[in-house]
């Protein structure tokens, strides 16, 4: 929230919103179709790293709230030294952070032109 | 005759933590239909800001005021901010001077063309389109069908230039304001942009304020000058008059540093005029070139300085008689 406050007013005062609004566009426009695509970028990206940040997150929450889920599972099974379940669990939670990081990078490469690659 | 537009006694004020920086003390001037009026004077002179408080797009933080602003025949102090932001774009167009940074990185840039058309007409998106690349055509892009389709950042610096100027024309709009439109190209760029906008403003018959801080593109350019220095407006009149015949100190101290073929001699240094612009910040008293005026004489620093008119249209802010103005360039120009 406080990234997307600062990228707003970072980029409401950028030379493009002055030209959008020397087109003579209403508020609303300059605000939602010209400002907040260009604030929301930095948003996206953070929003995927910190899903990593939750995942490693879920291990601590299950474990001392004993809540069953990957996380306790996952502690419980080193604690017994159960070698392919914590294999299976590192593989699935790898496979769920790179497709969450892929998906970020295309949703940021839709957003933004520039780092699109030919 | 009513002027296109017509300025009288603008004020810009920016609080600060130091005090009150006044950018703009009391500027008029007026453009025509089919005329170049042109702003000089070095950075932070007022230029951009008065001209931004004319079309209301200011910095939140600084407040304008002025006495009338007429444009088209209409009171514009008296305009609203959203009946204001119908005549931006529609009747008067802002060309911006950092191409690079003016268009939005994450629009195509028919995208953006278009978009200053449907918010003023009753178009469809096809005319837009249609009206988009006839544009470009005129401003001189090949292939301006497939050019919509591209991104600011996949254009050069003069292709972007291109693109802001067409964008201030979709609307054909009677006034066209070109804020340093030449600084950010190189100069074979330059030439070439200023003889576009130049046949553009004869072929539409639009009034221009050209903005620059280049002597060479105001006597390519401009019927009318304005030389501002901090804040003020300190000579104005007809180009040819004012290269021929400057009165003010100021304007003098800058014909006097453009060096002339043949005449400069190699190595030779570059005239400057010695001193640094007072600070703008709280009230001034007297001339407000008083500190780096050569004439300057006891008067300079107490009395209030006004603009002296000499015929219509032509008026200069010095407290010497136009005589004995004259007789100083001479003078400095023989020795």
């Amino acid at each position: 929230m406080r990234l997307t406050r600062t990228g707003m007013m970072e980029v409401l005062a950028s030379d493009y919103i002055r030209t959008a609004r020397s087109k003579g566009l209403r508020p609303g426009p300059v605000l939602f179709k010209h400002a907040l695509r260009n604030a929301i970028i930095p948003v996206v990206s953070l929003a995927f790293v910190l899903f990593g940040y939750m995942l490693g997150g879920a291990f601590v929450i299950e474990y001392v709230f004993a809540v069953n889920g990957v996380g306790f599972l996952a502690v419980r099974s080193i604690e017994r030294a159960d070698l392919p379940v914590v294999q299976a669990i590192i593989l699935l939670l790898s496979v769920i952070y790179v497709t969450m990081t892929l998906l970020s990078d295309i949703l940021n490469a839709y957003l933004d032109p520039r780092i699109r690659v030919k | 005759m009513n002027a296109l537009l017509e300025v009288k006694d603008l004020y810009v004020d920016i609080p600060l933590a130091a005090g009150v920086l006044h950018a703009v003390r009391g500027v008029d001037f007026s453009v025509d239909r089919g005329q170049t009026l042109s702003l000089v004077g070095e950075s932070g002179c007022g230029k951009s800001l008065s001209v931004l408080a004319v079309m209301n797009l200011l910095p939140k933080k600084a407040k304008w005021y002025a006495d009338t602003i007429t444009f088209d025949g209409q009171e514009m102090d008296k305009v609203r901010e959203r009946q204001m932001a119908n005549i931006r774009g529609s009747k008067m167009a802002m060309i911006f001077q950092e191409p690079m940074t003016a268009l939005n990185p994450c629009y195509t840039i028919g995208n953006q063309l278009e978009e200053a058309l449907l918010r003023h007409k009753p178009v469809s998106r096809n005319e837009a389109r249609d009206r988009a690349v006839f544009l470009l055509e005129k401003v001189g892009i090949t292939a301006a069908g497939s050019r919509l389709k591209q991104y600011p950042h996949q254009l050069s610096g003069g292709l972007r230039q291109r693109v802001m100027i067409a964008m201030g024309l979709m609307c054909d709009p009677p006034l066209i304001i070109a804020d340093e439109p030449t600084t950010a190209l190189d100069v074979t760029i330059q030439a070439q942009i200023l003889a576009l906008l130049a046949s553009l403003q004869k072929e539409f018959d639009m009034g221009m304020i050209l903005i620059t801080h280049d002597l060479g593109v105001v006597a390519r350019m401009a019927d009318y000058v304005a030389v501002m220095y901090c804040g003020q407006v300190v000579e104005t009149g007809r180009a040819t008059e004012l290269f021929e015949n400057p009165l003010h100190p100021y304007t003098q101290g800058l014909l006097r540093c453009i060096p002339v073929p043949g005449k400069t001699k190699p190595g030779e240094h570059l005239g400057s005029i010695p001193g640094i612009v007072p600070t703008p910040i709280g009230k001034q008293k007297g001339c407000v070139f008083q500190n780096r005026c050569t004439y300057v004489f006891n008067d300079c620093t107490s009395a209030k300085v006004g603009l002296t008119r000499i015929s219509a249209g032509r008026e200069y802010r010095c407290l010497l008689s136009p005589e004995v103005c004259r007789q100083n360039m001479n003078e400095s120009q023989s020795t």
